[in-house]
């Protein structure tokens, strides 16, 4: 599974936007039902700007990645 | 000279601070208040094809495109409405249909008949009598929307909608549909597809007006010689059939619903639920008293 890591900028109801690195394009994600958050675990996400890493897999059909896991990263928001 | 409301002269700066307040009434003439009914007024006469709807409520819903692909199907390259497809451009080609070419164009979509199509969110909405989670609701703009962390995938929803709109996703495994905008509802502002028409094709509006508005035009067109003009979906008109008593997104069409991908008379699926019930208490009982009779019959 691949990883990654950014902030959560834009959400809406199970799809998210994560900002990652410097240098890199936005990336859109469906949650996948798997994930241990919820889909109203995500605003929280966007607000606090903390830097999240995501674990997601490619989808085949759409230009968007399926998450399976978000963790939130110590340090400060971002 | 184009018109501007008023109140857009309040906000002569290029740059916002904020959303403008009520917002709706200056890009849609119109207040959205809680308590009354909005929906969409769809006249395909003055659809051109462009896809800025399709491409607004992605880009607003945060909602993914397809990967490339051709269906071959004219230009609609979408398909049809999906999990992640919340309005679809419909193209359909009539070019040497009826005996004609593409060199007659006679007027008003001659050769390309194109809808965009959306959610009806129904008056009395199917999909929203099928759920038995309570994750399907009307809002209080007389909308019908999925709150996805109630959903839970049973998918009941997709074969009682009549127009094929509500779809499961694969990937996150709730249903998903067109709100309607709902957030930007909350906010005062127009939903982002109305807004985007650049043809004013898609107009957002409270039910009453719209309505009004659908007749007028259905009366200019057949002034101007389109007779075939009419409306679908509207109260008392065909599409508002079955117990669906009206659609809140109805269209103005010029060719039979059919040749649009629309049922021709749509129905609420609770509408068979009696009958089918008592077909069934009806064949339990036969079946109940063949077997009564057999058994009766084995013993003498």
């Amino acid at each position: 599974m691949k990883r990654i890591t950014g902030i959560v900028t834009i959400v809406q109801e199970s799809r998210f936007r994560l900002d990652p690195t410097p240098q890199r394009a936005p990336m859109l994600f469906l949650l996948s039902p798997d994930a241990p958050v919820e889909p109203q675990d995500l605003p929280a996400l966007a607000e606090t700007r903390r830097r999240v890493e995501v674990h997601y897999t490619e989808d085949a059909s759409l230009i968007a990645a399926i998450a399976h896991d978000i963790r939130e990263l110590p340090g400060r928001p971002g | 000279m184009t018109s501007v409301h008023p109140r857009a002269l309040d906000f002569p700066q290029p740059f916002l601070d904020g959303v403008i307040p009520d917002e709706a009434e200056l890009t849609a003439g119109e207040r959205v208040e809680a308590g009354k009914s909005y929906g969409f007024f769809t006249d395909t006469t003055l659809c051109i094809g462009c896809k800025a709807c399709e491409v607004a409520c992605k880009e607003w819903n945060n909602l993914p495109a397809d990967k490339d692909r051709m269906t071959g199907d004219s230009y609609d390259n979408t398909g049809a409405l999906s999990a992640h497809t919340w309005r679809h451009v419909a193209f359909i080609e009539r070019i040497g249909r009826r005996g004609g070419d593409s060199t007659t164009m006679p007027p008003y979509q001659s050769n390309w008949l194109m809808m965009s199509d959306v959610c009806k969110h129904c008056h009395n909405a199917p999909c929203l009598e099928a759920c038995p989670t309570g994750a399907i609701f009307r809002t209080e703009f007389d909308t019908v929307v999925v709150q996805t962390d109630i959903c839970n995938g049973c998918g009941y929803c997709v074969p009682a909608c009549p127009f094929g709109v509500v779809e499961v996703s694969d990937q996150d495994g709730k249903a998903h549909k067109c709100t309607l905008c709902y957030d930007r509802l909350k906010g005062g502002l127009e939903p982002a597809c109305a807004k985007a028409c650049p043809t004013d094709s898609i107009q957002f509006g409270e039910l009453s007006g719209l309505v009004t508005r659908a007749q007028t035009r259905v009366f200019e067109l057949h002034a101007q010689g389109q007779p075939a003009a009419y409306l679908y979906g509207a109260p008392e008109t065909p599409g508002a059939t079955g117990g669906l008593d009206w659609l809140n997104c109805f269209f103005l069409l010029t060719e039979r619903p059919e040749v649009y991908n629309l049922p021709a008379a749509p129905s609420r699926a609770a509408n068979r639920v009696r009958p089918a019930l008592a077909a069934g208490l009806a064949t339990a009982g036969l079946l109940t008293l063949a077997a009564a009779a057999l058994m009766r019959g084995g013993r003498a």
